[in-house]
């Protein structure tokens, strides 16, 4: 399915274009949003990210090797976009609040307590392992971070949130 | 805390984007014709393929008939150095030459 699903997006099948954007879109959105901290910018830079990846569809046979390289690409560009914004990941206000247009309700509120402590790198690990279920190794590939890397980035991010659930339950 | 909630609590945490027409937009910065490709004589690969057969060429020939090196060699060496300049000069001729036609056929 998701080998016919590129193939029909290559051939220029908006229907599987369309299927391939939603498949992927609140995830890339998310990251970004995680780390530009701004609705507008976030989607700015996913919408590139797509176009970029969806002009060089052909080079892609599977969706696994899309995504991969779709997710590579909304990483780089954030932190690219970071860097032109003069603002390093590492000096980012960890509790930031996102913008938001509607109340959130309570549930939403304790999902964002948890997940608030998460840097976005921690975030976007363990997305793309949980979510996307991206093994060690194309998670290394997307961020460029060694595999040792990544495994103490998915080991600490799921402390936090075990710390943060267990704190929330007591 | 096990896998599955947080599973569970990630996607419940996922961000809808804000504007309702994303696919369009991106579908048609895709649909978007292609700029207009440059017209050229001879691209970037046929300029080093044609330079290293001459450079092959020449360099086999001057091996065989002088068996010594030549004064002349040098400035053969440099000439043929200079190759890949004069194809990129042919190119400019052609693009120029191609540009006026065009233009004349508009005037027509």
């Amino acid at each position: 399915m998701p080998k016919e699903l590129v193939k029909k997006a290559r051939d220029g099948d908006i229907i599987a274009l369309n299927t391939l954007i939603d498949n992927h879109k609140e995830l890339a959105f998310s990251i970004a949003l995680k780390y530009l901290k701004n609705r507008d910018d976030a989607e700015d830079v996913v919408q590139n990210s797509f176009i970029i990846v969806l002009k060089a569809i052909k080079n892609f046979r599977n969706e696994a090797k899309f995504s991969t390289w779709l997710y590579k690409i909304v990483y780089h560009e954030c932190l690219r976009e970071l860097k032109s914004r003069n603002e390093t990941v590492g000096y980012l206000p960890q509790f930031l609040r996102i913008e938001s247009q509607e109340t959130p309700n309570e549930e939403t509120i304790i999902i964002e307590v948890l997940l608030k402590t998460l840097k976005p790198v921690e975030y976007s690990v363990i997305t793309l392992f949980y979510l996307k279920e991206k093994s060690i190794e194309e998670i290394a590939k997307i961020t460029s971070l060694s595999k040792a890397n990544i495994k103490v980035l998915l080991h600490r991010a799921r402390l936090k949130m075990r710390q943060a659930f267990n704190e929330k339950k007591v | 805390m096990n896998e599955e909630t947080i599973k569970e609590i990630l996607s419940k945490d996922l961000k809808e984007i804000p504007s309702h027409d994303f696919n369009e937009k991106i579908i048609q910065q895709l649909n978007q014709p292609k700029k207009k490709e440059r017209l050229i004589l001879f691209d970037q690969k046929a300029i080093v393929t044609i330079f290293l057969i001459s450079f092959l060429f020449v360099s086999g020939i001057q091996l065989n008939l002088f068996k010594q090196f030549a004064k002349t060699n040098p400035i053969l060496g440099f000439l043929i150095c200079m190759s890949p300049l004069f194809y990129m000069v042919f190119n400019k001729i052609y693009q120029s030459t191609i540009q006026k036609t065009q233009n004349h056929e508009k005037l027509i």
